[in-house]
């Protein structure tokens, strides 16, 4: 008896051991070996150096460049959280709400811009906003406009491209979180002499609030680790923890620092995912 | 029966010794991607594999040099590229880590004949390609060509230029250039050169352009753009001359690219053939006279026509700012700061 | 909590989504003053549609709704002032109990103080003192069914639409809220429609009993007229069980079944033809003789009663016997019966043209 117990132990370690092994290769690893790489001298010219030192976290934490990026991410991941929320939570009820054979084909239609990629969409911003673009084409000819504003190569240029790159997740989100929504709930409200207003504020808003906290989430998250659509639509003037850790990267080689904002946006994280734990758990009682 | 076997044994000896002696096996190249990449198989590698039909030469790409280095240094206990190609600041950075090899002078009797700027400190791998940094425009539309950085506050230029910033190494060159325009020494201090190129950063229509100024002047959004030579010569070509380019009138600073042999090549005897051959007079000409890079052999005899639209002719070469790559990556970071926070931001 | 009670009439109401049939036809229907009407019907009847046009949760196609001679038909859900409970209660599981109660009050702006009594007052009507504070989701099925009667109620709606609010329980607790609700309905004289799939449920709760039938309008009476008095051969086999045989008129006052001659009220023209409809408890078993003669083909114990089935030459019936009496215990399948019943208690539907 004991030894088939001990036995199906065995078989059961067996068998999680593919998973445990691809989680350790596939992510423990990368970020053991980024941990270290963090700690890692490096000189003036990018050159990487052998043995341990705590120097680039010293920068990181003296330098108020690192702050001004970190605001300034953070600032730009709030902003298109907020918009794709915006945007995105609309979108979302319509969906949930929808009643049609059409539905699955609408909801493909939302997610599609994620078969697309994120450069190839950039791309398609940039001639957009644009200064010849067509919204710019579309303000000049209204006479409401007689020189182009700009709406990219700036911080616009890329809120707005982070916003319509959130918005898929944003939309999928929601709607994986809409689900406790009964539409009989906003009916009962009514005959109880709720408005459509109050019945949005008072039943259906807060009822959706562990979507939006579960999908504001996983948008900040995926807004301060983008650096493609920075990078394409920022024109050089957006400076964010991603970019950085690009530029250090792979422009100016210093792994080390590189390694060390990567640690520092993994703890912020951390802390990110802590905080939506506890909010979730609150808002959805 | 045994002196059979003697003899074949005699012979197998005789075929290594001469193996030893002409390259053979298989040896992988890393340079740069796209137009380059055909460019230089044409001119330097398939004439290689001509004359050493033993070898075979394979190319590989990973982006730019620091995407490069990034590579090797992930390979480093079992490099699996013999030969890289890359810039200088870069290939500095790989020298002292141990990335790559000394050279040895007597397997590479070309680097006597190389010219004096390409020789680069160590005995490491020396320059194979010189390019500079030029401004490029639309011939249709800008009228008359500016000549030159300082052109660039004209406001007729507003919002249309694309002018790489640092970190990128054009932005290098961007300063050094402004530092003479205002009369300072970029040596000693930027601060002019800062405080003019703040001026212009509110006509910059972007400070990266993506994918890059050529493409986006022959796209309409950019009229001007900063860029390098052999780049904006075939883009000059392709587009039938609407591609302008322009020598700036305050000089220009070269951009190096070295051939280097990588530390643990499985066969730097082939490796180290194939660096002799790219620097070579002739491949050194083809390559000149197919991409506009100048060469770096100053025996090559490269036809006028092609030599003229590099930096080796003697017009441009006369103008030429010498500017030590090795000492850039000392004040680089201080450097890029006061892009970002002066020139970028306008603080 | 006294409650005023409207008089509500339907005229002409429609409802058509555009495919198929329309939902609900020509519906007429005036309910009184602190009456309790019941919309019965099987699933896609259109009992529900009717519930949630008179609410305002669908918009009527055409007719009107008039509430004490208001026209509520184009009047928003929210200025109705009709109290409703829903098939899943629909309680607001992120509010407490008095929180869900005391909704509608707020709603209307009333005071705090005010809100807190009459919550107090709503929870008392339903027996649930003391529950002010949980979740929904922390109370049995039975609690959730009188939260949200109080919270419908409390409002003091000029009209409650209960939908299928005990379909959800089980059947012992079903049986106790039907008692519970019919007192409190009869305590407060509010005007009630409630609908329902249960013909039982129906009849013990409802003053009249509305059966629809594809839309429309089946038959309109009191529980007894349309379990005795069925309009249509719908209505008496929906409401409850009964055999239904095939006739022929045989031009002297009786009909044939199965080639007997059964003494029937009604004349027909020689050669109608006719459905007789008998309820289970009116068909006499004798062990020979009676109009029809048959084969017992199976019993069925259902504990109050035994279902006795009878089949003959061209005939089947099914017969009830109440389990108190002992009687039955004799009868066992293949012994032969013969089948009667009084000629009073059977119901002759002539055939029309279209066969129903």
């Amino acid at each position: 008896m004991a030894g088939d117990r001990e036995g199906r132990r065995g078989l059961a370690a067996a068998l999680s051991l593919p998973a445990v092994a691809t989680v350790s290769l596939g992510f423990l690893l990368p970020v053991v070996w980024l941990a270290r790489m963090s700690l890692n001298p490096s000189d003036a010219s990018g050159a990487l150096g052998e043995g341990w030192t705590l120097h680039h976290y010293k920068e990181l934490v003296t330098d108020s460049f690192y702050a001004d990026l970190a605001l300034a991410s953070l600032k730009m991941s709030v902003t298109a959280t907020f918009f794709a929320l915006m945007v995105g939570y609309p979108i979302a009820l319509f969906l949930h709400r929808l009643e049609s054979r059409w539905k699955t084909l609408l909801v493909l239609l939302a997610i599609c811009p994620l078969l697309v990629s994120g450069v190839v969409r950039a791309y398609g911003w940039i001639v957009i906003l644009g200064d010849a673009g067509w919204i710019n084409s579309m303000l000049k000819g209204a006479g409401l406009i007689d020189r182009p504003i700009r709406l990219v190569n700036n911080h616009v240029g890329v809120a707005i491209g982070l916003t319509e790159s959130l918005l898929p997740y944003m939309t999928l989100s929601l709607l994986a979180g809409l689900g406790r929504l009964d539409r009989g709930l906003e009916e009962a409200a009514r005959t109880l002499g709720a408005s459509p207003l109050r019945t949005f504020l008072r039943i259906t808003l807060p009822l959706s609030l562990p979507a939006v906290v579960l999908g504001s989430t996983i948008c900040f998250m995926l807004a301060i680790s983008a650096f493609v659509t920075p990078r394409l639509l920022g024109g050089g003037r957006v400076f964010l923890l991603a970019t950085e850790i690009y530029d250090q990267a792979l422009l100016t080689l210093n792994w080390p620092l590189a390694a060390t904002i990567a640690v520092a946006i993994l703890v912020l994280f951390s802390l990110v995912l802590v905080a939506s734990g506890r909010l979730q758990r609150r808002v959805a009682q | 029966m045994l002196a059979r076997a003697a003899l074949a044994f005699a012979a197998l000896l005789a075929t290594v010794a001469s193996a030893g002696a002409q390259p053979a096996g298989e040896i992988t190249v890393m340079a740069y991607a796209g137009i380059f990449e055909d460019k230089y198989k044409a001119a330097v590698i398939v004439p290689f594999t001509q004359q050493f039909p033993q070898v075979k030469v394979n190319y590989f790409t990973a982006g730019n040099s620091a995407q490069m280095l990034g590579t090797l240094r992930a390979q480093r206990s079992s490099p699996q590229i013999d030969v890289a190609i890359l810039d200088v600041s870069v290939s500095n950075v790989g020298n002292k880590e141990g990335v790559f090899s000394r050279l040895d002078p007597a397997k590479v009797p070309s680097l006597k004949e190389l010219h004096a700027l390409a020789a680069v400190p160590g005995g490491f791998g020396p320059a194979v390609t010189f390019d500079h940094w030029v401004l490029v425009y639309d011939v249709e539309k800008v009228k008359p060509a500016p000549a030159g950085l300082a052109d660039l506050w004209d406001p007729r230029f507003k919002g249309q230029l694309g002018l790489s910033a640092m970190p990128n190494i054009q932005g290098i060159v961007a300063t050094v250039l402004a530092s003479k325009i205002v009369g300072e020494d970029y040596k000693v201090s930027i601060d002019g050169a800062m405080k003019r190129l703040k001026d212009l950063g509110p006509s910059v229509q972007t400070f990266d352009p993506q994918p890059d100024g050529y493409t986006l002047i022959l796209g309409n959004t950019l009229t001007v753009a900063s860029g390098w030579n052999a780049r904006a010569q075939l883009y000059h070509d392709d587009s039938k001359g609407r591609l302008g380019v322009v020598f700036p009138k305050e000089g220009s600073v070269f951009q190096i690219n070295t051939i280097n042999l990588v530390a643990g090549s499985k066969n730097p005897e082939a490796a180290t053939a194939f660096i002799e051959h790219a620097l070579g007079r002739d491949a050194q000409k083809r390559f000149t006279e197919s991409m506009f890079y100048a060469p770096t052999n100053a025996k090559a005899e490269v036809a006028p026509a092609a030599i003229a639209r590099t930096a080796a002719s003697p017009d441009n070469m006369a103008r030429m700012i010498p500017l030590d790559w090795d000492w850039v990556t000392t004040i680089r970071d201080a450097w890029n700061n006061r892009w970002r926070r002066e020139v970028i931001a306008g603080r | 909590m006294p409650s005023g009670g409207g008089r509500l009439a339907l005229a002409g109401l429609r409802k058509d989504y555009g495919v198929g049939e329309p939902a609900v036809d020509r519906l007429d229907l005036e309910i009184g003053q602190g009456e309790f009407v019941a919309l019965l019907g099987p699933s896609g009847c259109g009992k529900t549609t009717t519930l949630r046009m008179i609410a305002g949760l669908v918009e009527p196609t055409a007719g009107r709704i008039l509430l004490d001679g208001d026209d509520l038909t184009a009047k928003p859900v929210h200025r109705r002032n009709i109290g409703m409970v829903f098939q899943n209660y629909a309680l607001f599981p992120h509010m407490s109990v008095a929180d869900n109660i005391a909704f509608g009050l707020e709603m209307r702006g009333i005071a705090g103080a005010d809100i807190r009594g009459r919550v107090a007052e709503a929870l008392a009507l339903v027996r649930l003192s003391g529950f002010e504070a949980r979740r929904p989701k922390a109370l049995s099925g039975g609690q959730q069914q009188r939260v949200a009667l109080a919270r419908a109620l409390v409002i003091r709606p000029d009209l409650l639409l209960l939908d299928e609010p005990l379909s959800n329980l089980d059947a012992k607790l079903r049986e106790e809220m039907r008692g519970e609700i019919r007192e409190i309905q009869r305590r407060l004289g509010i005007t009630t429609v409630f609908v329902t799939h249960d013909q039982t449920e129906a009849l013990a709760l409802a003053d009249r009993v509305a059966v629809m039938e594809r839309g429309r309008l089946a038959q309109l009476g009191t529980p007894e007229d349309v379990y005795e008095r069925p309009a249509t051969p719908f209505v008496a086999r929906f409401v409850g069980r009964i055999n239904a045989l095939a006739a022929a008129a045989g031009g002297d006052g009786r009909l044939r079944i199965a080639g007997a001659a059964i003494p029937v009220a009604d004349l027909l023209p020689v050669g109608a033809r006719a459905t007789v409809m008998v309820r289970p408890q009116h068909i006499a078993l004798t062990p020979s003789g009676g109009a029809l003669s048959g084969r017992i083909t199976g019993l069925t114990y259902v504990g109050d009663v035994v279902q006795i089935a009878v089949a003959g030459d061209g005939f089947a019936v099914v017969a009830e016997r109440g389990t108190a009496d002992p009687g039955w215990r004799g009868l066992g399948p293949g012994q032969d019966v013969g089948v009667a019943w009084p000629a009073t208690a059977a119901l002759v539907f002539p055939e029309n043209a279209n066969g129903r």
